[in-house]
């Protein structure tokens, strides 16, 4: 009975991922053919093609262009970050046993934004932009940790009142920036990167976050069935010999990372990583050994699907948090009723 | 559910748990090599050199150096910098322009070829767009390096220009004459600047020191004036006032003063811009009984710069226009409004080949 169980929940798993991972190939091959620069099917073959073999395509350098350098970093950069974002929810609903913890809880995306924002008003260039946002929100991140120990009440829910402390401070600074920006330019760059933003994204970008990203979600999907001790409260995981600790530090250290790659990438993208895991949740149940795989390609899926729009939809592309968030809360809402109905 | 599948596990974890100290040990290598990753984070980060071009050149606004090319008076334009727009107008090149942001709707009414142009964003270039178009030259600011680098690796070429102050408007009209190839026009139009600029000069030339009224330029709220370093504060001194905002600066940006700071400015004349929406009406400071003590509200000297579709304190060539009327609003003794009229029939012609009625404009002269 146990090992039928067993078949069928790795059955239900395969299924998922494979109909998932269908999805997203079909999605990414949509998402290269469509865009305001009319490029066909077939050129989009011949431009990947020749781009594999080191071949001339035949198409006109523009289509070249557009396909290598516009359409696939953006596609690439889109599927990593909400993939990322997504796994990254995961971690932390996880380790703080709340299912109501976004990515940036711990005030990443917030120091992020103050990086970025100072890098804007500076105009340091593109690359100095991302570095700065990583590097902001790391330090962002750091203070979180450093008060709940600098006041010796090393608990998760310290941590999380640390991270709304920083979270609002660091809303304060980003305000101010805002206020000295020029209202023509530097605060409009601004606001784009505090919406989510995948226009600019080039392949090198990808490449220099793409190594610490890989690393990050291997070791959170390596220790997902400590994952999964973690949630069950910290006296219980003791108990059954884990340092609950140093889990929970590896794990917010990979959380943390994954996200200020995504943030440094795109800017700060809302409700993929709160809204994903409750979705993948509903799929394949609370196991995070099943839980990151399928998370991962849902919230890969879901952005490339959110940034495909975003392009294509209107005269003039409008940053990725306004759809999320379009989505994201009437969803979340929808899970709160139904949460509700499945209580009483 | 959830409680079940964590009973579940449960039985795993006890089986598992003595593998937790062989599971900390990796843990703490992982983390060593996550910290190592981050050292490493800037070393994919960076923009590739240039080569330099052969021939004659032109260095934009931005300091790179562009080729001229063999069909230049054959380019074609885009631009998302609705400063461009004034410049592209007045060099004769709107038949050139495949997608542009206009300020407001008046170019697109007054230029056939503007309004039949394309989009390619509002302020943010949108690269597809601006591929589909595929224009020779994107015109645009120089101090937006994320849009300078994303559209240097699409294959158009940049030519950025910096029009804040009047220098930037000269240097502008040179370097877009020159990469265009229309160096006579933008010579025409800069001897005309010149020209309308000394009669400015002689106009306001015998007014004594102490006779000279006091104004700023308001921005979009109350309280957010024009710095000192600012085209508008410009246009104060060469129309013979003397501008109160001298020595507030902030990179040719507007400053938030404070409405408190104005009133110790108490300048006897306030300009309101007509560059961007006003978030207040005139009659706030006309009316207001905090501004009752200021000398401009005193003297009713409150006004908007003119016009409401063509802003004459925008970078452009309007700012010859916006100059006049603040010397007709000043010292209207020196510039009578049937002069301005004719000055502004004059600006008109010279630019669009034709006059436009007030209201088309949307301005009222005071007197």
């Amino acid at each position: 009975m146990g090992r039928g169980n067993q078949k069928n929940r790795l059955l239900l798993l395969l299924t998922v991922n494979g109909v998932l991972l269908i999805l997203l190939a079909t999605v990414v091959v949509v998402a290269v053919c469509v865009g305001k620069y009319a490029v066909t099917p077939a050129e989009c073959l011949k431009v990947i093609w020749g781009a594999v073999s080191h071949t001339p395509s035949g198409c006109a350098p523009m289509t070249e262009n557009v396909v290598l350098m516009l359409r696939l970093p953006r596609i690439l950069a889109s599927v990593l970050v909400g993939a990322c974002l997504s796994v990254s929810g995961v971690a932390y609903q996880g380790v703080f046993q709340n299912p109501l913890i976004a990515p940036d809880f711990l005030g990443v995306s917030s120091g992020a934004c103050i990086g970025a924002a100072v890098a804007i008003l500076l105009s340091l260039g593109r690359g100095s932009t991302q570095l700065m946002a990583f590097l902001g929100g790391i330090v962002a991140v750091a203070i979180t940790v450093l008060i709940p120990i600098a006041i010796r009440n090393n608990t998760n829910i310290m941590l999380v009142l640390s991270g709304v402390v920083v979270g609002a401070a660091a809303s304060s600074v980003l305000g101010f920036i805002k206020f000295t920006a020029d209202p023509e330019s530097q605060l409009a760059a601004i606001t784009y990167w505090t919406m989510g933003d995948f226009s600019y994204i080039q392949m090198d970008d990808i490449l220099s976050v793409l190594p610490m990203m890989g690393v990050a979600g291997v070791v959170l999907t390596l220790n997902s069935w400590w994952l999964d001790v973690l949630s069950m409260g910290e006296n219980q995981a003791r108990s059954l010999g884990a340092n609950v600790t140093l889990l929970r530090n590896i794990t917010i250290v990979c959380a943390t990372l994954l996200t200020a790659g995504s943030v440094c990438l795109a800017g700060t993208i809302s409700w993929v990583g709160l809204v994903i895991p409750h979705l993948s949740r509903m799929i394949v149940g609370p196991n995070n050994t099943r839980l990151i795989p399928v998370s991962a390609l849902m919230g890969g899926l879901f952005m490339l699907v959110v940034d495909t729009l975003t392009r294509t939809i209107g005269a003039i592309e409008m940053p990725v948090s306004i759809l999320t968030g379009l989505i994201g809360a009437p969803f979340y809402i929808y899970l709160l009723i139904r949460n509700k109905r499945a209580g009483a | 559910m959830i409680r079940r599948a964590r009973y579940n596990e449960q039985a795993k974890i006890t089986n598992k748990g003595e593998n937790a100290m062989k599971n900390k040990r990796i843990g703490g290598r992982l983390l060593c090599l996550l910290l190592v990753l981050i050292m490493v984070l800037p070393a994919g980060c960076g923009t590739t050199g240039e080569q330099t071009p052969m021939g004659p050149t032109v260095t934009d606004a931005s300091g790179a150096v562009l080729a001229l090319k063999e069909n230049r008076q054959e380019l074609t334009i885009a631009s998302v910098y609705a400063v461009s727009v004034p410049f592209i107008k007045a060099l004769g090149l709107t038949d050139r322009v495949k997608a542009i942001n206009c300020k407001s709707n008046f170019w697109k009414e007054a230029d056939e070829h503007l309004k039949a142009a394309g989009s390619v964003g509002r302020g943010k270039v949108d690269l597809e767009a601006l591929a589909s178009f595929a224009p020779d030259v994107l015109v645009h600011r120089s101090n937006d390096t994320d849009t300078l680098e994303a559209v240097g690796q699409l294959g158009v070429t940049l030519l950025c220009i910096s029009a804040e102050d009047m220098a930037g408007i000269y240097s502008t009209l040179e370097l877009m004459g020159t990469y265009f190839g229309v160096e006579e026009r933008a010579a025409e139009v800069i001897a005309w600047m010149d020209a309308k600029f000394a009669r400015i000069d002689a106009l306001v030339a015998d007014i004594p020191e102490e006779d000279r009224k006091t104004a700023l330029v308001m921005g979009g709220e109350l309280g957010r004036i024009a710095g000192g370093d600012m085209l508008q504060s410009w246009m104060i001194e060469k129309a013979g006032g003397v501008c109160v905002a001298k020595g507030i600066e902030n990179n040719s940006n507007w400053v938030t003063v404070g409405v408190e700071k104005v009133f110790s400015m108490n300048p006897e004349v306030i300009m309101c811009t007509s560059s961007t929406a006003l978030e207040y009406e005139l009659s706030d400071m006309l009316e207001g009984p905090a501004w009752s003590a200021v000398e401009a509200v005193k003297n009713k000297a409150v006004y908007q710069i003119p016009s409401l579709k063509d802003s004459w304190d925008m970078p452009g060539i309007s700012p010859v226009l916006g100059t006049m009327w603040m010397v007709h609003t000043m010292y209207p003794e020196k510039l009578s409004k049937a002069e301005l009229e004719k000055e502004i029939e004059e600006y008109y012609l010279f630019l669009f080949g034709k006059t436009f009625t007030p209201e088309t404009l949307g301005y009222e002269l005071s007197f």
